[in-house]
């Protein structure tokens, strides 16, 4: 279950950024925080962006930001960064980004669960309008606890 | 039971395309296909057996599917988009 895959240190819900670099490294920290990752994995996250362009938008206002999966992971991991103003990644359809799920796998197939989590949450459209709702982690963490279930239809 | 085999490509090969991949096998349930393939990076999707590639929009245009369609998804978690656009080939 998602919620059992984020803890409060891997959660910001006011992360300042002026470009998407900065969002990633931002989103890229909170991974850190519990030593899920290397540091060196931010810097993936930002050549995968460079890459590969802002494909990562997968969603109008979402991003999961991500590097190549091996061993810059320690531990297949996500976590939540919501941004103070929203910026432009240079995605046509989805743009501008509010809200960042960092995720790492430290083998490909690794991290499937925490995947399909995170995409019954988003399916839910409730979910996302809650995104800008929420004040405290306390409540990030009881929404994707209600809210990543997948028994609520989308 | 039908069966479509699937190739779903993003950067990395294990974000977004895995993601489209799950939801393609949910949808392949709902329709009574059996939905095989794998999920794959943007370096490495060229000669993989299949019959559609998915991929996201931003991806997608850089595919060259070689004859197969290649279906570009604007946003990843509207399953009413990718339905519309894999319903033909599951139909």
């Amino acid at each position: 279950m998602l919620s059992n895959s984020i803890s409060k240190e891997e959660i910001c819900l006011d992360a300042k950024a002026k470009t998407p670099e900065e969002a990633i490294r931002e989103t890229g920290k909170l991974l850190l925080a519990r030593g899920k990752i290397k540091e060196a994995y931010i810097d993936s996250m930002i050549d995968t962006f460079h890459s590969f362009g802002p494909y990562m938008v997968i969603a109008p206002g979402i991003a999961i930001p991500h590097g190549r999966p091996g061993e810059l992971v320690n531990e297949d991991c996500i976590c939540f960064c919501r941004l103070q103003e929203p910026i432009c990644f240079g995605n046509r359809d989805n743009d501008p980004v509010s809200y960042l799920f960092g995720i790492g796998s430290h083998e490909s197939n690794g991290h499937l669960e925490i995947l399909r989590d995170l995409s019954t949450f988003l399916m839910n459209k409730n979910n996302i309008d809650q995104l800008a709702v929420i004040k405290t982690k306390d409540e990030f963490l009881e929404l994707i606890r209600k809210g990543g279930k997948g028994i609520e239809g989308s | 039971m039908k069966e479509v085999r699937v190739l779903c490509v993003c950067g990395m090969g294990f974000g977004t395309s895995l993601m489209l991949f799950m939801n393609v096998q949910d949808l392949g349930k709902k329709y009574g296909v059996k939905v095989t393939g794998e999920a794959c990076d943007l370096g490495s999707y060229k000669g993989r057996p299949c019959d559609i590639i998915i991929a996201s929009n931003e991806i997608a245009s850089q595919i060259n599917g070689d004859g197969k369609p290649v279906l570009a998804i604007r946003n990843l978690i509207d399953t009413s988009e990718l339905e519309n656009q894999v319903k033909p080939y599951f139909e």
